[in-house]
């Protein structure tokens, strides 16, 4: 093969551009790199390239009215004759030009031997006189120039043919990609069957090219957004590399001069060029963003210079880019990584220099933890281009932020089966033995909101105006109506006695207030520390007895000294004693000097309000509004388990308030969190209990098997264990041989199985199928 | 009432009182009787061996009777209304207890507007206050009359007080009811009447050709269906849809909720049927009656679930009982005491009587036995002693022995002997035959490439046959004696192999018996060391040997004596060693010793005394006729010796036979005479030619040992002798059960079963880096499409092959270590075979762990209860 001349001048030139009239469907260029060819639907033009711009010099596309023969998908110049190029017209002809021909039209032959449109055509490497076609009729024609008609017909099994390449080796091989996803090899001289054919793509494999080194390399891409280098030295097509792409792959092109570099555009939706290093397929090494519309043609320049590449596009506009000018993505890739893992731990991967610099000054994080593996480091290539970017990984163990309650709670929560009351009870005490005091404090409001009213109507006599509005009727949740007003001591003993009570923190107050209130009664002081405590404020009295108070919290509503010392009586007992002498305090005076500032009617006024404020007149969902604004802030706060957990418990009475997005947004933030922590059953059981369709039919897509019945290979009818076709019994448990009627475990491997028990206990002590049929199941 | 026939009540609440009315109505008292043979009080009737029924009052206040139903309240204790020729129906009672309630309502009568005879009544079984009463068609009138008795009598009604003169003996009536609270079924006759249990106003009647349903509710509304069978309605107590039905000889069962046509008829009776009753202490029974007979027909209907949909009739079991010789005119079941009836024949004789369920035997295969009758289980153990019986049976020694690996040991093939507890000397000939056989089969695979191998498992019968022709003699001398050689003995190559497999010869030594005879010295069998010793011309050494068992031995003196006797032995034919040898032999009680001593005296080439001797071992008769035979001669004495064990069925016998079909033959009188399938079982599987084990007798015998050990709940054991058998026997793999498909492509997902598992490529493109193409094993191997899901973590299952798919031949190889598992079970495809919702194994067993529902949304199947066996441990597990 004659060598093709060095480069006596190194080509110079710039980043340039010029519009042709339509968009291009492909691009050649000339051996000696000095002219371009661009092919298109209503286009044919020759431009020469000078130092800083494209000139036309030649309008193939000549005729008043240019007949279909001018539409090109593809076209080719001929490496060896400089007059010579080739087109394949979306109609199915083949048409060569000689440039050298005196007339405008410099239409030389016409072969119109194709049924569909021609997707390529191909001179051979060294052959002056051999051109190939491939179209989309699945045929793949040779043709000398010196006869009129096909020398060749090879057939593709019907199958469309989207390119085909001369090897560059091998004088008589050429490769052609197909429609299915097939590469086939052929022999030139053979034309009744290929000499190789592999399935590359997964769908059609757009184009192909063959390593202009002479390695046997072959670059195809596809549909499959994926470049996959194949080598095809031995006798088995075997893929080396893949570089997965983020579109289907249109054109493919080895870079002169540089092994493992190719140049890629694709079909759809991404607009740029990519030179790829195939060693590392993740990040393309350059790219080229002049385009605007899909680039349909890329061409490097010159066979023996790297650095110009001409492409052709849709947007009607030829380029010819400069790797100086290219873009360097590794440049601007970010190196740093940063990933929350499930105990609350930080990974941040970042430049070792970064981490380096930064820990010098930052006292806090711990130095770079060396029995983590830096996962980027790589082994330098010498002939790579780009920098070696060695990364380090630091991890950082959270500080306290332990995720034990969330599966504790998580398990042991209840979240259906019972009464809306057991429920709530029985979760906040599972909140409060994990400590979480906010929220079994929710749940036991929850618990009075939605289950009092039921319990609140029958009380309301006792609480009548006769008995001088003694307790506050929130007590009525409590059961504490039911003390007699003599053994208060009695009363105060259980709420130091702790937190095993159901009671809520919310009660010890109005316990008090309630003892405080029975003790004085018949003297006119009740409502003197009642005053003092809420400051007077009605609505904050009510707010403070029956709203959550972490959207208090949030909104400050409250005054600040109201929560410590809630907690304080929670936490410890002695505060609860403290408060029990401030409240006796009131009693004591009231008792000896009725000095106050307070009538029993304005006392009883107030009572009264509050009272009748938790009447059931209220309608059902006064506090839903409450309720929601509760859901989202500890939705907000991070804490999706008491959302999702708070709505399924509720169910109804809250869902119509929350809109159905948000639901479903929480159910699955839940469900992928208690995914992560493989908390199956727990997941499941909110996929099941959720109110959405959309969640709830999570399990329901695909968990149904297909079972075929192995005596006569029909699929099994949906229910049942035995075959309603041959009447054999399909399901016999390998181990007890009876027949399986419910669970059924199956080894993949030799289709036996048998009761879920039998075949667990069997392969606890043993390796063999039970079924005799020697396969080792769990190993192989 | 027609006055003949007499009809009879239980009280729904007094379980010890009961009604007979005919004529009159009686009221009886049932207890049980004292003693069966005791006098009777006077007045009292014997019902049967316990019971005794005394007659309390009679109520004869009543003309005309038709029909009479019970009160359904417990109180007031004895209402009863009664049904007339004439329509009317008059609440009376009987016994004295009546408070003031009852009082106001005895003597109340509902008069219908046209007189005609009424069929039938029925008290609302809820609404105690509701009567229907069925009445004969009146075209101007209805058939069906609903009262209501707490209603008072009606002044306003002018009318029917005319016609209630036309009855001139209710001369002090003074509450007559003539207004209905519904009336229903104009112009047509009501033969019979019940109540839905279902909803308090729903009324199912049986009209002339059709069956009602009327709806109290909405009185114009009713469902009908047209039959004839519309006499005698009753509805099932247990079953509220269910309802039966007769006309003439026939029953018709319905189903309420599918009322266009009877669920099932029973079978035709040849006469018209009287009265059909439906048991209220159990389930599915029904009693019926027909005109003129003494049996009572026992119908039991039992529903069983088939897999496949749940629209099958039925099982129905028909039996009768014969309560008594009479003609029977009524029957009554009791409402509480469990199948109770109490029959009435047309003179009044009754009888108390128990319907006894059928009982259902068992025999566990354990040998304990369990019957079942109505609600008791009852099971029979055996007393006391009976043990020592039961541990000699073949099946507690075969349980035994498969609890104890028998048979399991293939390097080692005499051990089996020992697992099988060492104590017949039939099975250690047997194992110690088949271990040679294994050992020499080998060793001659190994040397030779010719078929010898296959010759060894054919047996010494074959292989003496086989050597025809290249027998060579010879005579040899004592030796280490200085006496004349004058004893002819055999050789040739197969006679060699004979004696290898009989034992005498080791392999590699070329005669030296001396390994051989230490270790029967070394187990303490002196006797045949020596004898053996003495066949192989070594007399100095069985007398050592005799000499060191009598040193050694328990002192036994008489083997010194033998090995005197031994060192005196003389060539010489007429001397008196010989004389007093073979006259004193016989006074020996060891064979060894005796047949020593036949050896000696015998003239040469007749040996008759050492072949015929039967107490010796049969391994060593053969060998010794291996050495000292002509070919014909041996021929001869091995067809006879092989039918003989043949007939016995004697183990010793295969070493002669082999695994041919002779040793079929053989081990087929022995599994006869023994039952032993178990050792037939695994001796056959030991040799593996496989022309023997496609013998039916021995599939036979095999599949007869799985069923045993399936009845016996060694599933384990079971699926040991199953893996056992699959290497030895390739070719009863059993076949593959079901398989999954893709729900894409519809194959089978199995590595096993697609024929063609994967398109060529798949694991040779493992270790491309970034190469999203190669086969994840959670896709199907044919399309590549992702397999189902797991219900519970919601990834799609699948497990992986091992690396090398045709590693899977040479399962030597196969590394078992724990982190070597490819396809853990906790990953293996699960699901329920009623819903088909599927998941991983170990997720599913996590879920059913505090669930009883399947997993997935919506679908209510209990998968883990489904299955009553799946929770069985295998019996292995169970004992110690």
């Amino acid at each position: 093969m004659e060598r093709m001349a060095r480069v006596t001048t190194a080509l110079t030139g710039r980043t340039m551009f010029c519009h042709l009239d339509a968009p291009a469907n492909a691009i050649s260029v000339c051996r000696d790199a000095a002219q371009v060819v661009v092919a298109g639907r209503n286009i044919f033009k020759i431009y020469s390239m000078e130092e800083d711009h494209f000139v036309e010099k030649l309008n193939l596309r000549v005729g008043r009215k240019p007949s279909l023969n001018f539409s090109c998908a593809d076209v080719v110049w001929h490496q060896m004759d400089d007059n010579l190029l080739a087109t394949a017209a979306t109609n199915g002809v083949v048409v060569t030009w000689n440039l050298g021909k005196p007339s405008r039209n410099k239409q030389d032959q016409l072969f119109t031997e194709h049924k569909r449109t021609v997707n390529k055509v191909c001179f051979h490497p060294t052959e002056v006189y051999m051109l190939l076609s491939g179209s989309q009729d699945g045929y793949m024609k040779c043709f000398d120039l010196r006869k009129k008609d096909s020398v060749s017909t090879f057939s593709g099994q019907s199958e469309s043919v989207r390119d085909v390449q001369f090897s560059i080796r091998d004088y008589f091989t050429f490769a052609a990609t197909f429609e299915n996803g097939n590469v086939q090899l052929w022999d030139i001289r053979r034309p009744d069957r290929c000499e190789r054919m592999f399935t590359a793509h997964n769908g059609p494999v757009f184009c192909c090219d063959w390593h202009p080194e002479d390695r046997g390399w072959l670059a195809t891409g596809g549909r499959d957004k994926m470049v996959k280098v194949w080598d095809m030295n031995t006798n088995r097509a075997k893929e080396i590399y893949c570089v997965q792409t983020i579109a289907s792959v249109a054109r493919v092109k080895w870079r002169p001069e540089r092994k493992y570099h190719i140049g890629t555009c694709s079909m759809m939706v991404d607009h740029n060029i990519y030179v790829w290093d195939v060693r590392r397929p993740f990040i393309p090494f350059a790219t080229f963003e002049e385009h605007k519309d899909v680039t349909t043609g890329i061409i490097w320049r010159h066979m023996h210079d790297p650095s110009f590449l001409l492409s052709g596009s849709k947007d009607s506009t030829l380029y010819q880019h400069i790797f100086r000018d290219a873009r360097r993505p590794i440049d601007r890739a970010n190196p740093e990584g940063l990933c929350y893992g499930l105990f609350g731990d930080l990974a941040f991967a970042a430049k070792e220099s970064l981490i380096s610099s930064s820990s010098s000054h930052d006292s806090n994080r711990k130095p770079y933890d060396r029995r983590h593996p830096i996962f980027f480091l790589r082994r330098p290539d010498p002939t790579e281009q780009f920098e070696n970017i060695s990364s380090g990984l630091s991890v950082f163990e959270a500080g306290g932020g332990d995720m034990g309650w969330f599966v504790a709670t998580a398990e042991r929560y209840a979240l259906a089966g019972r009464p809306l009351a057991e429920l709530c009870d029985h979760n906040a005490n599972v909140a409060r033995d994990l400590n979480r005091w906010q929220v079994a404090q929710t749940w036991t409001m929850l618990r009075i909101i939605y289950c009092s009213p039921g319990t609140v109507p029958p009380a309301n006599p006792n609480h009548s105006l006769g008995k001088s509005g003694t307790s506050l009727p929130l007590l009525n949740s409590f059961n504490l109506k039911e003390l007699p007003s003599g053994i208060v001591g009695e009363s105060r003993l259980e709420h130091s006695k702790g937190d095993s009570r159901a009671d809520s923190i919310l009660m010890d107050p109005a316990a008090i207030n309630n003892d405080e209130n029975e003790e004085t009664e018949g003297s006119d002081v009740p409502a003197d520390y009642l005053l003092g405590d809420v400051e007077g404020d009605e609505d904050e009295l009510y707010m403070m007895d029956q709203e959550q108070p972490h959207t208090e919290e949030q909104e400050y509503v409250l005054p600040q000294e109201g929560f410590p010392l809630r907690h304080e009586i929670m936490d410890n007992p002695s505060a609860l004693d403290h408060l029990q002498e401030k409240a006796d305090s009131p009693h004591v005076s009231g008792n000896e000097a009725e000095t106050v500032s307070l009538t029993p009617v304005e006392s009883f006024s107030l009572i009264s309000i509050s009272h009748a404020l938790y009447e059931n007149r209220l309608p059902s969902d006064f506090f839903s509004p409450t309720v929601r604004d509760m859901l989202c802030f500890y939705a907000e706060q991070g804490d999706v388990q008491m959302a999702a957990s708070v709505l399924i418990v509720l169910g109804d009475r809250i869902r119509k308030e929350i809109d159905e997005q948000t639901q479903e947004h929480w159910f699955t933030s839940y469900i992928d969190l208690l995914q992560r922590f493989k908390l199956w059953n727990v997941s499941n059981q909110v996929i099941k209990l959720s109110t959405c369709s959309s969640i709830n039919c999570l399990n329901q897509a695909s968990t149904t098997l297909h079972v075929n019945c192995s005596n006569c290979k029909r699929p099994m009818s949906n229910k049942g264990w035995i075959c309603d076709r041959c009447r054999q019994c399909a399901s016999m448990c390998a181990v007890c041989h009876h027949v399986v009627k419910g669970l059924f475990v199956w080894c993949q491997g030799c289709c036996h199985g048998g009761h879920l028990q039998h075949i667990m206990n069997w392969m606890q002590n043993n390796c063999y199928c039970p079924a005799g049929c020697g396969h080792v199941c769990e190993y192989s | 009432m027609s006055g003949s026939k007499p009809d009879i009540l239980w009280a729904p609440h007094h379980v010890d009182r009961f009604v007979v009315g005919d004529s009159e109505l009686s009221l009886y008292h049932i207890e049980s009787a004292a003693s069966p043979g005791s006098e009777l009080k006077a007045g009292s009737l014997r019902l049967s061996e316990e019971t005794i029924a005394t007659l309390l009052a009679i109520n004869s206040d009543t003309p005309y009777m038709k029909c009479v139903a019970w009160y359904p309240k417990y109180d007031p204790e004895c209402l009863l209304a009664v049904g007339q020729a004439n329509g009317r129906v008059v609440l009376t009672s009987l016994g004295q207890d009546h408070n003031s309630k009852c009082k106001d309502l005895i003597g109340k009568e509902f008069v219908p507007k046209h007189a005609r005879q009424c069929n039938t009544l029925a008290w609302n079984p809820l609404d105690s206050n509701w009567l229907a009463a069925g009445l004969d068609k009146h075209r101007a009138d209805f058939s069906v009359l609903i009262w209501d008795i707490s209603s008072k009598y009606t002044p306003e009604v002018a009318v029917p007080t005319e016609k209630v003169r036309l009855a001139p003996g209710d001369s002090e009536t003074c509450s007559v009811v003539t207004k209905p609270l519904y009336e229903l079924g104009q112009n047509d006759a009501c033969l019979s009447l019940c109540w839905l249990p279902r909803d308090q106003k729903l009324l199912l009647a049986g009209m002339h050709r059709n069956l009602a349903i009327f709806d109290l509710r909405n009185t114009n509304q009713k469902i009908f269906v047209n039959t004839k069978a519309a006499q005698g309605v009753t509805v099932d107590p247990h079953f509220h849809d269910r309802v039966a039905s007769f006309f003439e000889g026939q029953v018709a069962i319905w189903d309420l909720r599918k009322f266009e046509k009877p669920v099932l008829t029973l079978t035709e009776q040849p006469k018209p049927l009287t009265k059909v009753a439906w048991c209220p202490t159990r389930t599915g029974l029904l009693a019926t009656l027909t005109r003129d007979s003494n049996i009572i027909r026992l119908y039991d209907m039992q529903h069983t679930p088939t897999p496949i949909g749940d629209e099958t009739e039925p099982t129905i079991i028909e039996r009768s009982v014969q309560p008594c010789d009479n003609y029977i005119a009524s029957f009554a079941w009791h409402p509480t005491s469990q199948n109770r009836m109490v029959v009435v024949t047309p003179n009044r004789s009754m009888s108390d009587f128990t319907v006894f369920e059928r009982i259902s035997l068992a025999w566990s295969p354990t040998t304990s036995l369990m019957w079942a009758c109505s609600r008791q289980l009852y099971e029979c153990t055996e007393e006391g002693k009976g043990s020592s019986s039961l541990d000699q049976d073949i099946a507690t020694k075969m349980r035994l022995r498969a609890l104890s690996r028998y048979g399991l040991d293939t390097e080692q093939v005499w051990r089996n002997h020992m697992l099988a507890g060492n104590d017949d000397p039939q099975l250690k000939s047997l194992w110690y035959t088949l271990h040679f056989m294994k050992q020499y089969a080998e060793d001659i695979d190994q040397k030779s490439s010719g078929n010898k191998g296959s010759l060894v498992y054919a047996g010494i019968k074959a292989i003496t046959k086989s050597s025809v022709g290249t027998t060579e003699s010879f005579r040899h001398s004592w030796t280490c004696s200085d006496r004349q050689a004058d004893i002819v003995h055999y050789s040739s190559e197969e006679r060699w192999l004979a004696l290898q497999l009989c034992g005498w010869r080791t392999k590699g030594a070329d005669a030296d018996m001396g390994p051989f005879l230490n270790s029967l010295e070394q187990e303490g069998e002196w006797e045949r060391a020596a004898a053996i010793a003495l066949f192989n011309r070594d007399i100095r050494r069985a007398i050592q040997i005799l000499n060191k068992g009598a040193s050694t031995g328990k002192g036994n003196l008489n083997l010194n004596v033998v090995a005197m006797a031994l060192s005196g032995y003389t060539d010489e034919k007429n001397s008196l060693w010989r004389e007093m040898c073979s006259t004193l032999r016989l006074q020996l009680n060891n064979p060894y010793l005796c047949v020593m001593f036949a050896f000696l005296t015998s003239e040469p080439g007749l040996y008759d005394g050492v072949l015929y001797e039967n107490s010796m071992a049969v391994r060593d008769r053969v060998a010794f006729a291996c050495l000292f035979l002509n070919d014909s001669q041996l021929s001869r004495y091995i067809d006879k010796l092989t039918n003989e064990m043949k007939e016995a069925g004697n183990l010793e016998g295969i070493l002669l036979t082999g695994l041919t079909k002779d040793g079929v033959d053989l081990i087929e009188s022995y599994v006869d005479r023994t039952g032993d399938v178990q050792t037939a079982s695994y001796c056959m599987l030991q040799g593996s030619p496989s022309d023997v084990l496609k013998d039916e007798r021995v599939q036979y015998w095999i599949e007869s040992y799985r069923n045993l050990l399936d009845a016996w709940r060694f599933w384990h054991k079971r699926a040991e002798f199953d893996i056992h058998r699959s290497k030895l026997d390739p070719s009863s793999k059993p076949l593959a059960q079901v398989f999954v498909s893709c729900n894409f492509c519809g194959k089978s997902i199995s590595y096993s079963c697609s024929s063609v598992p994967h398109q060529g490529r798949g694991f040779s493109q493992y270790g491309v880096s970034g190469s999203p193409t190669k086969s994840k094993f959670t896709s199907c191997p044919g399309c590549r499409k992702p397999l189902p899901r797991c219900a519970l973590c919601l990834i799609n299952m699948g497990n992986p092959v091992s690396s090398s798919p045709g590693a899977s031949k040479s399962d030597e190889k196969v590394d078992l270590s724990k982190e070597k598992k490819v396809a853990k079970f906790n990953n293996w495809f699960t699901w329920c075979h009623n819903c088909r919702h599927g998941g991983h194994a170990g997720h599913m067993l996590s879920w059913f762990k505090d669930h009883s529902e399947c997993p997935v949304s919506a679908c209510s199947c209990k998968c883990m209860q489904l299955d009553t066996t799946g929770n069985l441990v295998p019996a292995e597990n169970v004992q110690p």
